[in-house]
């Protein structure tokens, strides 16, 4: 930044500054700073971004400034009197070192315009808009104004300072709010800032939504697209791409949508989720932390509102409520059933969130082939249960399966090739027109898990299921015994297969090697193959015997005859391999392979040779 | 922070000295350093009343001589009078006295005179009026430079001890102007850092400029008064028209 130095005035206060003093700085503002910023607020707003009301009131003669009543990273507002219709009006300044970029101008002109499109009782109207000349020595030549609709009342943030809101008085807030989202939203502009500041209740109680737009007409950025209807309501369309805008990241960061802290990100699910942040902090008085606890086990509230909140809070935009209506019915219909003490019946209720883990779609004919079996990792997505369905949300996609639906909830055994070690799947049987449809839930927490601990998660998700299809419908889905299950055969024959297909290529390579040169001796030829071949079997069938025997262990607490057998097979297996390994290390038998030419007749083997070069 | 400073940032209080009502040794080293940082006030002062043949800076000494002599302290209102009033009060004192000291010596004689007037038409000199609140306001102007600049220069020695002078000189400008923000991404490659480094910087700086006017306001304040209101005082002081003719 450099020094003023034309006209020796300060650009923040227009003070004459003396030269030599105060190393070039102006004293006044630096003691504004020292006596304005907070403690908590280091890098306050500079006070010194306030015109005087004088310099204000030359600029608009057609208004008599009455006081300043905000201020922000935004700009001042003021409360003045248009002396025309003798009407209250609050008139907003935008900060002048905001307005750098020199496309700001046209920018500002096309979003005033559409703004001022927006006529609803839940957001503050804008009478007019302009840049007001005649402000001497303002940088940037005037001030950018926005000329609206004046508030009596307080905005959110000193509402909940002056106290707490019960969850009704919350819960009272968010609809009206959501219908002037989808309002907008529905004519493509979104908000991008809400925040309790700039939510505003006036002395009858109703809310208003304040500075629409200015985030973006501040943000920066190429044009927008923004035209009064061109996007249709994105009810249930997925993502209204209409909507989205080219941007840099603006807004407040706590309040923000993690998709806008990326520059050009964000479309009107950002607003959703940032007004779940205002929900999140109306209901429980804080913010939500990096770890998001549900708000019920913040304060006593309504468990359906943790659903809710967390749904409008959901990192993925797909996750979010698709559009402000349907986070209005939520909200709605949590709000009717607190009042009327309603649960279940009414006619939208709201979605509980119940258990979210990351994990795996399969079609059970998927695990039939070779490939399915073998890309165990290649589709990982969420699975989400709520009291209402069971939703897995990949990018771009999602699979619903409504409760009511479920017929089945069974645990099988994962087919064997993708699972020495005996792992579990969760196989849901749902009804979807007409037609019976079988999924395979595979959970998974992270990306390494023991055996117990996955088929314990299996079984947990099974149990969550299972109860909340019998809270949902009143009835009991069947369950399918392991053996029964169509998945339970297959895959048997890879065991034996997978470590064959490790074998065998060196082995041909080995035998190619061999037989292109002399002839071999055949004996220990015989030999080294066989314990080429001992080493993956014994190790894959010591590996399958451990699990499985760790398995019944858990599963019982001592083990059974079955574990008798595979503890047998896992010794069996381990002593295999390992003397395999011996073997091939010790007499090293390729020395021998192949007879010198010159040597006569019989060839020691590989032993004899040895004791014979010891005296 | 605790050690008193060999320059114009001390860290006495003035309640010390109100306490001690001047008696002890402490409260006098306490008062000599209150007065030391008001030394650009107490000069400024006297040269807008004039000090005839005299240099300002040596009446100034006079002053100060006087005021820590001993009899001065007997002058330290009993009240809960800030000491910037105290000064101005013994200052005005001090130079009528003055004043009517240099008229007798120039009229020869005990006597007395009284302009009748308004005007001294002899010695052509306006006769000072010590209550006019210009001089008041001069006066804290300069004491709000003092404290102001008193606060940069220990920022800077500050930086200087830690090695980061090129960076106080280019951020500095941030203590007082706005912040326009591709002004700190040019003050950002200027100083090789990135941004957000830029805006730590920024906001440690300011908080430290702050801490430390506050603690230097609350030096020159009895108890029970509030540093904010101080400050604003030397707002309003410095804002009003240059004082300088």
């Amino acid at each position: 930044m450099e020094l003023p130095v034309d006209g020796g005035r300060c650009p923040g206060c227009q003070q004459t500054l003396e030269p030599g003093r105060a190393q070039g700085l102006c004293p006044r503002c630096l003691l504004v700073r020292v006596a304005f910023a907070t403690e908590a607020d280091g890098a306050a707003q500079p006070a010194s971004a306030v015109p005087d009301l004088a310099v204000v009131a030359v600029a608009f003669p057609q208004l008599e400034i009455l006081e300043v009543i905000g201020r922000g990273g935004m700009g001042v507002v003021y409360k003045a009197r248009q002396r025309s219709l003798n009407r209250l009006v609050a008139l907003k300044l935008l900060a002048p070192e905001r307005v750098t970029d020199p496309a700001f101008a046209e920018r500002f002109r096309r979003e005033a315009q559409a703004l001022a499109l927006l006529s609803h009782p839940n957001i503050v109207t804008i009478h007019d808009f302009g840049v007001a000349e005649g402000t001497p020595g303002a940088p940037g030549g005037g001030f950018y104004f926005l000329l609206m609709e004046f508030v009596d009342g307080v905005n959110l943030r000193q509402a909940m300072r002056a106290g707490r809101f019960t969850p009704e008085q919350a819960l009272a807030i968010v609809p009206p709010v959501c219908l002037a989202l989808q309002y907008a939203h529905e004519r493509g502009i979104v908000h991008r800032d809400i925040k309790p500041e700039n939510l505003l209740l006036d002395r009858e109680g109703h809310i208003k939504i304040a500075d629409f737009g200015i985030a973006r007409m501040l943000g920066g950025g190429g044009g927008t697209d923004v035209s009064a209807g061109s996007v249709p309501a994105g009810v249930g369309s997925g993502p209204t791409a209409g909507t989205a805008t080219r941007v840099t990241a603006a807004g407040t960061p706590q309040y923000m949508a993690p998709e806008q802290r990326e520059p050009g990100q964000g479309d009107h699910r950002a607003d959703i989720y940032s007004l779940g942040v205002v929900l999140y902090e109306l209901l429980t008085g804080e913010l939500p932390g990096a770890r998001l606890d549900p708000p019920s086990t913040k304060v006593e509230i309504d468990v359906r509102l943790d659903g809710v909140v967390l749904r409008a809070l959901a990192i993925q935009p797909e996750m979010r409520y698709a559009t402000a209506s349907e986070f209005r019915t939520q909200v709605g219909a949590v709000a009717f059933g607190t009042a009327a003490g309603a649960r279940r019946e009414s006619v939208h209720p709201a979605t509980r969130l119940i258990r979210a883990s990351m994990g795996f779609l399969y079609r059970p004919e998927e695990l039939e082939t070779f490939g399915g079996q073998m890309l165990p990792g290649s589709r990982r997505g969420q699975w989400v249960l709520e009291d209402e369905r069971l939703t897995f949300l990949r990018e771009g996609q999602q699979t619903v399966i409504p409760l009511a639906a479920i017929r089945d909830v069974s645990i099988g055994d994962l087919p064997r090739s993708m699972n020495p070690a005996g792992l579990d799947l969760l196989q849901v049987t749902y009804e979807e027109s007409g037609r019976e449809v079988r999924v395979v839930l595979l959970v998974a927490p992270g990306w390494f898990a023991w055996p117990w601990t996955w088929n314990a998660g299996v079984a947990e998700w099974a149990e969550l299921i299972r109860k909340a299809v019998v809270e949902r419908t009143g009835q009991e889905p069947a369950q399918t015994p392991r053996d029964k299950l169509p998945t339970a055969k297959n895959g048997r024959w890879a065991v034996y297969l997978l470590p064959l297909a490790i074998a065998v290529p060196g082995m041909v390579t080995f035998l190619l090697l061999a037989l292109s040169r002399n002839p071999p001796r055949r004996d220990s030829l015989l030999l080294f193959v066989t314990s080429l071949l001992m080493i993956p079997l014994g190790t894959y069938a010591g590996t399958l015997g451990f699990f499985r025997l760790m398995r019944r262990w858990s599963d019982n607490g001592k083990p059974s005859r079955r574990a008798g057998l595979w503890t047998l097979i896992a010794a069996g297996g381990a002593i295999l391999g390992v003397a395999a390994t011996l073997w091939i290390l010790l007499f090293r038998p390729w020395a021998s392979i192949h007879a010198p030419p010159s040597e006569p007749m019989p060839m020691p083997t590989a032993v004899e040779a040895r004791q014979e070069s010891v005296p | 922070m605790n050690a008193p400073e060999s320059d114009a940032f001390v860290t006495t209080r003035w309640t010390q000295v109100l306490a001690a009502r001047g008696g002890s040794e402490s409260a006098r080293v306490a008062l000599g350093e209150l007065c030391g940082a008001y030394y650009r006030p107490v000069l400024a002062f006297l040269r807008r009343t004039g000090t005839g043949a005299e240099e300002p800076e040596d009446v100034a000494h006079a002053f100060f001589a006087e005021l820590l002599g001993g009899d001065g302290l007997g002058g330290v209102d009993r009240g809960k009078g800030r000491f910037r009033s105290y000064l101005l009060g013994a200052l005005k004192h001090f130079v009528a006295n003055r004043h009517r000291r240099s008229a007798r010596k120039r009229h020869g004689g005990e006597v007395e005179h009284v302009p009748i007037d308004g005007g001294d038409a002899e010695s052509g000199e306006r006769i000072l009026d010590l209550a006019a609140p210009e001089l008041e306001v001069l006066f804290d102007r300069e004491w709000a430079f003092t404290v102001v600049e008193g606060a940069l220069a220990r920022l800077q020695r500050e930086a200087a001890e830690s090695g980061t002078a090129a960076q106080f000189s280019v951020l500095k400008a941030w203590l007082s102007f706005g912040d326009e923000p591709g002004s700190q991404a040019d003050a950002a490659a200027k100083l090789g850092l990135n941004e957000g480094a830029v805006k730590v910087a920024i906001h440690r700086l300011r908080r430290r400029f702050r801490e430390i006017v506050r603690m230097e306001v609350r030096q020159t304040l009895p108890e029970g008064l509030s540093v904010e209101e101080e400050v604003q005082n030397l707002i309003v002081a410095l804002s009003g028209p240059t004082g300088r003719g």
